[in-house]
């Protein structure tokens, strides 16, 4: 038979038509032609790469988690000094965004008397950080 | 393995989630674990130097992070319709794919690795062309080694005119079915010749 291919592409044909050889064999001669063989491993090596890839996921949400509280901890902000003051700002944002009905209230901070003051600064941070305290002032002209 | 249901051109086909993914590997069976080991071994030596060190584990890995993706993203990697194809044939699906991809991606001047060169001799040694290369020669070239194992498989089917039909056929691109009915080869010597070769290639 001539052969017309590039020894190379001859290897890689005859290793692909062995490749789907194995593909179209029934259970029944694979587990005869393969029983003197180690057991495969192909379940472990699967579960190995679904693990590696959750186990990547999770360090780059931890990184994104990390990026965003440097982001919000690394600025400075506009805040009023006391707590009082600062509840006190953080009840008319609400009561600001309750009245145009652009926001939605989390069980937290339903009852704001409940929440600490550390709680407070945080949200109010993070509030200045999305811009929101800002919009907040220019519309009440502060 | 498990047949697929009937597909229905109305709908969109169902792809895969990931908890899906997960029970199609805890259910494979140890057939088809060996089916996709030896698959992906096959897929690996026909690469050769273009699987850059990638070995079949590498292979399986790949496709099945792929589909894993493709679960989770629509645009990106490898959407199994789960309804339409069982698992195994998709997963040898996508390690075509994949070795395809690696194959093309491929440029003939990377730097070859020494255990890319070894090659098996007609008495069974391994031998690496660079022992004997003066530093100042060019490294051989990998056509050369391919046609070095190609004709020494070959040459260990002297007496074996199917297997050699076969494996001559098979370098020009022939599929299992163009042999039957192009060269009128029974089914039944097909696959005994197939399985000699198989045999063979495998203990090498």
């Amino acid at each position: 038979m001539a052969n017309s291919k590039s020894h190379e592409e001859q290897y890689r044909l005859v290793m692909d038509a062995l490749a789907e050889s194995v593909a179209e064999l029934s259970d029944f001669d694979l587990e005869q032609e393969f029983k003197e063989e180690p057991p495969p491993r192909t379940k472990q090596i699967l579960k190995a790469a679904a693990k590696k890839r959750a186990q990547t996921k999770l360090r780059a949400a931890r990184a994104r988690l990390e990026e965003s509280r440097q982001a919000i901890h690394g600025r400075s902000y506009d805040l009023p000094k006391t707590p009082a003051e600062q509840r006190a700002l953080l009840d008319a944002v609400i009561a600001s965004k309750l009245a145009s009905g652009s926001v939605l209230l989390t069980a937290q901070f339903r009852d704001r008397r409940s929440t600490s003051d550390a709680d407070v600064e945080s949200t109010l941070r993070q509030l200045d950080a999305l811009g929101i305290l800002q919009d907040f002032r220019k519309l009440k002209g502060l | 393995m498990e047949k697929p249901k009937k597909k229905d051109k109305t709908r969109e086909p169902a792809i895969a989630g990931r908890a899906d993914i997960d029970q199609a590997i805890e259910n494979l069976s140890s057939a088809d674990e060996r089916r996709l080991e030896q698959f992906a071994k096959f897929k690996i030596r026909g690469l050769g130097r273009k699987a850059r060190g990638q070995d079949d584990e590498d292979l399986l890995q790949e496709a099945i992070t792929s589909v894993y993706v493709g679960a989770e993203d629509p645009g990106h990697g490898r959407h199994w319709p789960k309804d339409e194809v069982e698992f195994v044939p998709f997963l040898m699906g996508v390690m075509r794919s994949v070795a395809s991809h690696w194959g093309d991606s491929f440029s003939d001047d990377e730097a070859y690795l020494e255990a890319e060169l070894v090659v098996e001799t007609d008495e069974g040694e391994l031998r690496s062309p660079l022992e004997d290369a003066p530093s100042a020669e060019p490294l051989p070239d990998r056509k050369l080694i391919a046609n070095e194992e190609l004709r020494s498989i070959l040459k260990s089917f002297a007496d074996d005119d199917d297997a050699i039909l076969i494996f001559e056929a098979w370098e020009e691109g022939m599929t299992s079915a163009e042999i039957v009915e192009g060269l009128g080869m029974p089914k039944e010597r097909l696959e005994a010749g197939v399985k000699r070769i198989r045999y063979h290639v495998r203990a090498r």
